[in-house]
């Protein structure tokens, strides 16, 4: 039988060219048994990760090679043929890479000098270059073929003949090859419209940039012996035989300074450990603790996982030492290890988390830490790594960038001609709501205005199914780094990132998970900035030295204040949706707040475990295990999986997976929405339950979980990390309110409240709140001291928008050499340009200086910009006749200006006519029974539609005497779309619901009230 | 006298000038320039202003066909803008009913329905539909001043006398324009710029005397000034809510805090500066009539009297630097519609000589139903006259031959034209399509030269120069050896997917029994059926 191998195919990767996944391609090629298949993007090895696994499940030879262009036209395609010619592949691809901008390259006709231990195709043009073949004879003569690549054109017979001559000529061989650009004839109108794209003009202008036909797919053998010559076709499989390199020889090795010279990885493993054991355990450590220690190192070593181990305390330790905040998390981190090592704060004795269930030793997976520093401090640590270890070793991860509905419909839209308004309401129509039918669909774009039958929209919704995840570009994951032992560029082509002075590697997570490669996840956490600062003002006010190991543990009172959803700038229980869950769930001790933190997500709700759950905590619902293997599993979360973790070990103690299917199904889980193949999974889960005996509904159950999980899960070991922060948190927020507010305050943006609902929330707690004030305030938030000697917390001008950061650094500056004498004074000493002194004014810090707001704006707003000011503004002009600013607009001012006031509550003033309405406060409310009818009424603070909670929208109403939460069915939010869309200051009409602690209304009916609120501009935030 | 270094910003003038009245309102001419020269009472002018709202809808509609205008002005419309956010510019009252209004962006206004329709703005008509509707407002005063995007003045003192005084005059033009379907605001006062802010606010129409006018307008929010956002903001920084409270502030200090020009502005509207305003000219088209002292029967001798005419357009164009693309000639008869004779060129031109050629050819093939006893010419629309080639140095000759020959190619199709009738002449354009059939065709109404842009790529076999206009099927016996005789690697063809001509195709060259050389195809689609589709020389 005649053999073929395609030397030649491109894929998705080479972007809007190639029209096929790397794995359809490969998935292709063995379906019509092809003896090999070289995957060979344009200047790229970003797909072949991807391909190799695919090709080893199919058991076909994968050959890594890249098409090479350079810039005067000269096209090869280089096919590797050892480890040495990978690694020389690599570094020119790096090299082109590197002389573009993100997303091209530049490639000169010497730099293919490099490929040594490669073979090379040349792909000549329509005219034969014959001075480019002997160019290249003379250089990689006897690894050089020419390529004949008959597409169909009408001429292929004419082409081969000219081909032969110039073999002739040059003496070169010539072999067959495709140039393939997709897996199937297919894909043709995909990579018409990908053409079509690429040049930013529709598919029907594009004439003859578009391919004539399908024939530049993988074709054949039968066909492709039409074409060739046999012995064209057994040249390929030829060449193919000489490339011998597999992806799997890709061996990583650590870097090797960590260790001292007289040390082994594991011995100085071990020294750092006991170091840290003598400094967390300073009574003396336990026998337990102990016995962990040493089991854990252990496991490590039998691992050789030391390294990895040594690069993360690098990272941690070099963090203390400058005093940023940082925190581990992941499968390894919540080990005594890694609290010896500081990588993490949680005590592995507070908790029930075993090492063991996060590295298993059948499972080859590395180790994965994250690790969490403060946000506004992180890129100090990713300059260290790229300090420490050099650009050439270091590198960040990609993330690859793919269509999702939206942009797929956008693109292919255009490329098919509709005008951008129709594409904007095709959009609109279609991804408003969740996931659906066909024919729902249907209904939906009927709705929308389209004919769902026409032609034009049947191709528009086929094809961008078809385009959705695909790779569009390549970005910069958040913060995961590879580290190599010497040379990056060896192991994996590096490019220019958008930012920059930054460089990505061209694989993702995934890629680099599948070849074993290790990284370091390096992220920024806003929380650990703001508990760093509180921890540091409330330092320093008592003279303490708390850190955030040494925050009292389990506290009570702390607890109280959880169990009362007061968690206004907790870390992850501040939501609404996981405020109204803690009085019911009551947390009382710190893993109560792991389960919180991963119970209240999609997966869980969607998989319904929360009921069941709640149940089961409250004694209203029996605990009971279909088995004992599956008790030992579920015992913690008392029979509900709610860690992702669990869903694999019930797969593999009840179902009878094993690890390495286990880690598949929780890669397929994360990855089931793209790309929706779980189904085999299924199949396999469903028998081998049956097969164990477990009854169908507990199965079917436990698939819907699964589903459920889907990119949502959330694993117990990440939320063991994140409960630690939340406890820490809430401790300070109960112990320290005004450290903490300036703290989160002066860390923002992060977290789910803006400084107004944060204020207000520690002026409920007791803390003296003091106003922007030029004499006074700093750029942050400070602390000064109330009559009774307590933190007072006093606004910093951060507040005040439109103010410079460097205006108020010479304001403190010129301030502590004596005091103002007036607003001329200020803007003379401090060299204030007129934006920063009307910012100022607007916001009423000048008020001792220059009297109310209007006063203040006049007075300073006769400045020429950058001007010198001095002199001018000694100038005496006439008095100006202003009006006194009224309490509603200095309210409204404040709220312009620095998004809070410190005066009444805008609904104060509006009360009386509130009070004639028979409307409610949400004080009032709280004393009501359930279902009685009230009215109320609130500026609107958060709007927030959870795609969970079917079409539900819940709201957040502030009125001056609190919040009161309010959820809109979508009948009402339809009904009265327009109030529910505009509404600033909403009225409702509904009925009180109190269901264990929590109290709603459940609105029945809305007016916009925001014309009562004047030109009172309020803050709203829209959450989706 | 010795020249001063003038400082940045000017001392304050209120204190530095000993003649300046002490009354808050008095007129302080700006420092920097020359004082202006003292205002000669003249008549007092008398300005309306009309506001026209929701002018991008109107405007957008009104580019529309009647019959697409019907069918959009029943559903919830809005007219959108070309930025970023798309933001809604106007609504119609069926939209606002939903809730939107102008400033929404287009996701928000879909949000509140998605059954609204949208049109883009079209500013060229807003701006053409304001010149329309001012040069319909000049049967009342000879000064009317557009006032873009949405707003004309007009200088009315001299009208309203003839219109029966002040609210007649009013009221007629509020009902001439309510017969026309517009509802503008309307506003009338002493100057310009008080009219126009009156109009913004204007639900009912406004009439505003020299001695209110002052009252009046300190009652307008500052907002009808419409100032850049940043100036409003800063006046709301200093409680400045009326225009009241913005002539109350001291004259120096505010004109160094929003601008001299705002100053200014405010001094015109209250009539303590002059104004000066753009007004209307219409667009000019060209007429000319010749009444003949006695009725002509041949064609021969209206060529003459033409000629003439045509030499009279000659100079007229030549003085204005206009051009012309389209001569329309009435011949009138004394009992019967006249017979027209048009004269279109391919290109604007102002050489009658070639147009009198022209005319000369057509005028040939027209057959007089009576005598002619009248003619007109007329131009309905004038081009500014086309630049000559006036490369000094290089490549002059090379872009001269070019224009030249193009010239040269427009006047041999017009002259083609002209003798054998506008249909009967049209070229043949090549277009970039692999699909056969599609690849040409004769290029429809407008007188493109014949040219190649696009080319068949290379690397593609050669086609037929004979294309049959249908292809021919080839009878089923005959596949078979077809097959066999294919003399080349077939040429596949899969395009077209896109629009009602999807084809797959293999073509193949074969040599008929008579020794032609065919090029038929195998149709993929069509259970194989085989068509023969072109000859080779």
């Amino acid at each position: 039988m005649t053999q073929y191998a395609e030397l030649h195919a491109l894929t998705n990767f080479s972007f809007l060219k190639g029209a096929s996944h790397p794995t359809e391609m490969v998935a292709m090629a063995a379906e019509l048994r092809y003896a090999a298949i070289a995957i060979t993007d344009e200047c790229s090895l970003a797909g072949v990760v991807r391909a190799h696994e695919e090709a080893k499940r199919r058991q076909i030879q994968l050959i890594v090679g890249a098409e090479l262009r350079c810039e005067d036209g000269l096209t090869v395609v280089a096919l590797v043929q050892s480890r040495l010619g990978y690694g020389r592949l690599s570094r020119l691809i790096t090299k082109a890479r590197r002389a573009a901008p993100k997303g091209s390259y530049l490639l000169r006709r010497d730099d293919l000098w490099e490929l040594t231990a490669c073979l090379l195709l040349w792909i000549p043009d329509h005219e034969i270059n014959l001075s480019d073949g002997e160019w290249l004879r003379t250089r990689f003569n006897g690894r050089l073929w020419i390529a004949a690549e008959l597409h169909g054109l009408g001429n292929d017979d004419t082409r081969l003949q000219r081909l032969r001559l110039a073999g002739q000529q040059l003496a070169l061989p010539l072999t067959a090859a495709g140039g393939a650009l997709m897996h199937c004839a297919g894909r043709k109108p995909l990579h018409d419209v990908l053409t079509a794209i690429r040049l930013i003009t529709p598919v029907n202008q594009c004439g003859y940039a578009l391919l004539p036909s399908s024939e530049r797919s993988l074709r054949e053998i039968k066909r492709l012996s039409a074409l060739y010559p046999a012995s064209l076709l057994a040249e390929s499989v030829a060449i193919a035989q000489r490339c011998a390199f597999s992806l799997d020889e890709l061996r990583y090795e650590y870097p090797r300074e960590l260790v001292p010279a007289n040390h082994t990885p594991a011995s100085w493993l071990r020294q750092l450990t006991y170091e840290g054991v003598a400094y967390r355990w300073p009574n003396g450590v336990t026998e337990e603790a102990l016995a962990l220690i040493e089991h854990e190192l252990q496991l490590i070593r039998e691992l050789q996982y030391e390294p990895y181990f040594l690069t993360v305390h690098d990272l941690v330790r070099e963090a203390r030492a400058r005093g940023i905040l940082c925190q581990g998390r992941g499968s390894a981190a919540n080990s005594a290890v890694c609290f010896a090592l500081g990588v993490t704060a949680v005590d592995p004795s507070r908790q029930q988390v075993l090492f063991e269930r996060f590295i298993s030793k059948e499972r080859a997976e590395p180790p994965d830490i994250d690790i969490d520093f403060e946000h506004e401090r992180r890129e100090e640590i990713i300059q260290y790594i790229y300090d420490k270890y050099g650009r050439h070793r270091a590198g960040l991860a990609a993330t690859v960038i793919c269509y999702r509905q939206r942009s797929a419909l956008r693109d292919v839209g255009k490329a098919l001609g509709l005008d951008p308004l129709q594409i904007e309401r095709l959009i609109l129509a279609l991804t408003r709501r969740p996931a659906s039918t066909v024919i729902d669909q249907k209904q939906w774009l009927a709705e929308a205005g389209f004919d769902p039958e026409s032609r034009t929209i049947q191709q528009v919704m086929l094809l961008s199914n078809e385009l959705r995840g695909f790779p569009r570009h390549l970005s910069q994951h958040v913060g995961g780094f590879v580290i190599a032992a010497d040379t990056l560029e060896d192991l994996v082509p590096v490019e220019n990132a958008a930012m920059v002075d930054r460089t990505v590697i061209q694989w993702d997570k995934d890629d680099l998970e599948s070849l074993g490669l290790l990284k370091v996840d390096v992220l920024a956490l806003g929380i650990l900035s703001a508990i760093r600062k509180a921890l540091q003002y409330h330092n320093a006010w008592y003279r303490k030295e708390l850190t955030l190991a040494t925050i009292p543990a389990e506290d009570p009172e702390t607890y109280q204040m959880i169990q009362r959803a007061d968690t206004i700038g907790v870390f992850q229980i501040e939501s609404r949706a996981q405020m109204s869950m803690l009085p019911r769930l009551k947390p009382e001790r710190l893993y109560d707040l792991v389960v919180e933190v991963a119970i209240v997500r999609p997966g869980p709700i969607q998989g319904d475990m929360v009921h069941p759950y709640l149940r089961r905590r409250e004694g209203t619902e029996a605990v009971d295990y279909p088995s004992e293997a599956v008790r030992g599993v579920l015992e913690r979360t008392l029979g509900v999986p709610i860690f992702q973790e669990q869903v694999m070990q019930l797969a593999v103690v009840a179902a009878g997976f094993t690890p390495g299917e286990a880690d598949q199904l929780r890669r397929a889980m994360a990855a089931w929405r793209k790309e929706g193949n779980l189904g085999p999974f299924r199949a396999k889960l469903l028998d081998g339950l049956r097969t164990r005996g477990y009854p169908e509904d507990f199965a079917e159950r436990l698939f819907r979980q699964i589903e459920g999980f889907g990119e949502y899960g959330f694993p117990e070991s990440h939320a063991a990390s994140f409960a630690l922060l939340a406890y820490s948190s809430a401790w300070l927020k109960c112990h320290a309110p005004a450290e903490f507010t300036a703290a989160i305050i002066n860390s923002l943006p992060m977290g789910f409240y803006a400084p107004a609902q944060l204020v207000r929330d520690a002026r409920d707690h007791g803390v003296e709140v003091r106003p922007v004030d030029v004499t006074h305030s700093h750029w942050d938030c400070t602390l000064e001291p109330d009559q009774l000697q307590r933190p007072a917390l006093r606004l910093g001008m951060r507040l005040v928008q439109g103010l410079s950061k460097t205006g108020v650094e010479r304001i403190v500056t010129a301030r502590s050499s004596a005091a103002f004498s007036s607003a001329q004074d200020l803007a003379a000493r401090a060299r204030l340009n007129r934006r920063d002194l009307e910012a100022l004014a607007a916001a009423n810090a000048l008020a001792p200086l220059t009297g109310n707001r209007h006063q203040a704006a006049w007075s300073l707003a006769g400045v020429k910009d950058d001007a010198p000011l001095f002199q001018h503004l000694s100038v005496e002009e006439a008095t100006p006749i202003l009006r006194v600013p009224t309490e509603g607009q200095n309210i409204s001012a404040d709220y312009g200006s620095t998004g809070l006031t410190l005066r009444r509550h805008p609904l104060a003033l509006l009360r009386e006519r509130f009070i004639r309405r028979q409307i409610h406060t949400a004080q009032s409310l709280r004393d009501l029974q359930t279902h009685t009818h009230v009215r109320i009424a609130g500026l609107v603070l958060i709007r927030q539609s959870p795609g969970t909670a079917h079409n539900t929208t819940f709201m957040t109403l502030e009125d001056e005497t609190g919040v009161v939460n309010v959820i809109i069915w979508e009948t009402v939010a339809t009904k009265y779309r327009k109030p529910f869309l505009q509404s600033q200051l909403l009225e409702v009409g509904g009925r009180v619901q109190h269901e264990k602690g929590v109290m709603h209304v459940i609105a029945e009916d809305l007016v916009d009230r925001s014309p009562w609120l004047g030109k009172l501009r309020a803050p709203a935030r829209d959450f989706r | 006298m010795k020249s001063v270094q003038l400082p940045l910003i000017p001392p304050a003038p209120e204190k530095r000038r000993p003649n300046a009245s002490p009354r808050i309102l008095s007129v302080v001419p700006p420092p920097t320039g020359p004082a202006p020269a003292p205002i000669v009472r003249r008549r007092r002018a008398i300005w309306l202003a009309l506001h026209f709202p929701d002018w991008p809808l109107r405007a957008a509609l009104s580019a529309l066909s009647a019959a697409e205008r019907a069918i959009l002005e029943a559903q919830p419309l809005a007219v959108v803008d070309g930025d970023r956010r798309s933001t809604v510019l106007a609504c119609n009252v069926a939209a606002t009913t939903f809730g939107i209004r102008a400033g929404h962006s287009l996701n928000a206004a879909i949000a509140l329905s998605a059954d609204v329709q949208f049109l883009p703005r079209n500013s060229a008509q807003e701006i053409q539909l304001l010149n329309e509707v001012a040069g319909q407002c000049q049967q009342y005063t000879s000064s009317v001043s557009p006032q873009p995007p949405n707003e004309i003045a007009l200088e009315v003192r001299g009208s309203l006398r003839l219109f029966g005084g002040l609210n007649n005059f009013v009221e007629r033009i509020r009902q001439d324009f309510h017969r026309r379907g517009f509802a503008p605001q309307l506003a009338m006062s002493p100057t310009v710029h008080s009219s126009l802010w009156l109009s913004r606010v204007a639900k009912e129409p406004t009439i505003v005397g020299p001695r209110d006018l002052i009252r009046s307008l300190s009652r307008l929010p500052v907002n009808a000034l419409l100032w850049p956002s940043e100036v409003e903001l800063r006046l709301a920084r200093f409680g400045v809510l009326t225009i009241g409270d913005l002539l109350r502030l001291p004259r120096g200090g505010l004109a160094r805090r929003i601008g001299y020009e705002r100053l200014t502005e405010l001094d015109a509207a209250v009539g303590r500066h002059p104004e000066v305003r753009r007004y209307f000219a219409s667009a000019e088209t060209y007429e000319d009539r010749v009444p003949l002292d006695f009725e002509i029967e041949t064609t021969g001798l209206l060529g003459v009297i033409l000629e003439k005419s045509l030499k009279r357009l000659q100079l007229f164009l030549t003085r204005r630097s206009l051009s012309v693309d389209c001569i329309r000639i009435a011949l009138r008869h004394r009992e019967q519609a006249s017979t027209p004779v048009t004269l279109g060129l391919a290109r604007p031109t102002a050489d009658m000589q070639h147009v009198t050629e022209l005319m000369r050819e057509q005028l040939a093939r027209v057959q007089l139903p009576s005598p002619v006893s009248a003619l007109s010419i007329t131009v309905q629309q004038l081009h500014p006259a086309p630049k000559a080639t006036q490369e000094l140095f290089g490549t002059a000759g090379s872009s001269e031959a070019t224009a030249a020959r193009a010239d040269a190619q427009a006047r041999l199709l017009e002259q083609l034209r002209s003798r054998l009738g506008q249909t009967s002449v049209s070229s043949l354009q090549s277009r970039a399509d692999y699909r056969p059939e599609r690849a040409h065709a004769p290029a429809s109404t407008n007188m493109q030269p014949l040219t190649l842009r696009e080319h068949l790529p290379e690397s593609l076999a050669p086609r037929p120069l004979w294309l049959l206009s249908q292809p021919y099927d080839v009878r089923p016996a005959a596949h078979r050896t077809l097959r066999k005789q294919s003399l080349s690697a077939p040429e596949r063809i899969e395009s077209g997917w896109w629009d009602d001509d999807f084809c797959v195709r293999d073509y193949h060259r074969v040599t008929s029994p008579l020794g032609a050389l065919g090029w038929v195809y195998r149709d993929r689609l069509h259970s194989g059926q085989w068509r023969l589709h072109g000859l080779f020389g």
